[in-house]
């Protein structure tokens, strides 16, 4: 008797249901929104990568022209490309060899990877409670 | 998390792995300056503490916006709510968030 209570109790409301597949929805594109910025950042590190790569194929001395605020440039020239300055966030920027900036750059970027995969795998996780949420909803409305 | 205790801990992981020698500047209004290791890691540190302070901060708020969704008193839940928004950088609307929060959250202060 005790248990089948247990088991009555265990049950949800078609409010609850409700309320948890709303929660779902809403975490999904929680999730999203996080998933577009993790890959607005591996972008903004590719072109990084590649405007290094850049420099350091043109050389020390070429000329190149560096934003001042939104819409003037001053030119300059390359003085040294084998020391790169990075920002390691919370507002400290250290300052690595240009190989050891690549790596730095690489890591990270692996990083964002796997954190991508692991977004990806919660919310294709998060679907499939929504889908069995749905399927009960459905069944107890026939 | 907009309060990142994981972030903080692997900047001071990577400033203590550095090889001696190397520059180090804090960035502050655009500039940056120039500053030695013990002081970058001091400055981490701050930071370290001031986030474990906020997490644990979060923990109680959480734990009240239980309360408050047990004694379904919406408008304290809803203030509790917009608060931890400034630590989770979502709005946690029901239980199931808070839920995930916390989880978070102690994940988070566990790994010290």
């Amino acid at each position: 008797m005790a248990k089948k209570e247990a088991v009555t109790e265990s049950k949800k409301t078609p409010e609850e249901q409700n309320q948890e597949l709303r929660s779902l929805i809403a975490q999904i594109e929680a999730l999203r929104a996080e998933v577009a910025l993790v890959n607005q950042s591996i972008a903004a590190l590719q072109s990084t990568q590649a405007t290094l790569a850049t420099m350091k194929e043109l050389g020390k001395g070429k000329a190149m022209l560096i934003p001042v605020g939104s819409i003037v440039q001053v030119q300059a020239k390359v003085e040294d490309v084998e020391q790169v300055v990075i920002d390691i966030g919370g507002n400290l920027s250290v300052e690595l060899p240009y190989q050891e900036a690549l790596e730095y750059l690489n890591k990270q970027l692996a990083g964002l990877r796997d954190q991508r995969r692991l977004l990806e795998e919660a919310i294709a996780a998060l679907y499939a409670r929504a889908e069995d949420l749905l399927g009960e909803v459905r069944g107890e409305s026939k | 998390m907009t309060v990142d205790l994981r972030d903080l801990r692997q900047q001071k992981r990577l400033l203590r792995e550095l090889p001696p020698g190397r520059r180090v500047f804090l960035r502050s209004s655009g500039l940056a300056i120039e500053v030695g290791r013990e002081e970058a890691e001091r400055w981490l540190d701050e930071r370290i503490a001031a986030a474990e302070r906020a997490l644990r901060d979060a923990l109680e708020k959480i734990r009240a916006a239980y309360r408050a969704l047990a004694e379904a008193d919406e408008a304290r839940f809803r203030a509790l709510a917009a608060e931890l928004a400034l630590i989770a950088g979502f709005v946690p609307a029901d239980r199931y968030a808070l839920e995930a929060l916390e989880k978070e959250i102690e994940a988070q202060l566990e790994e010290a």
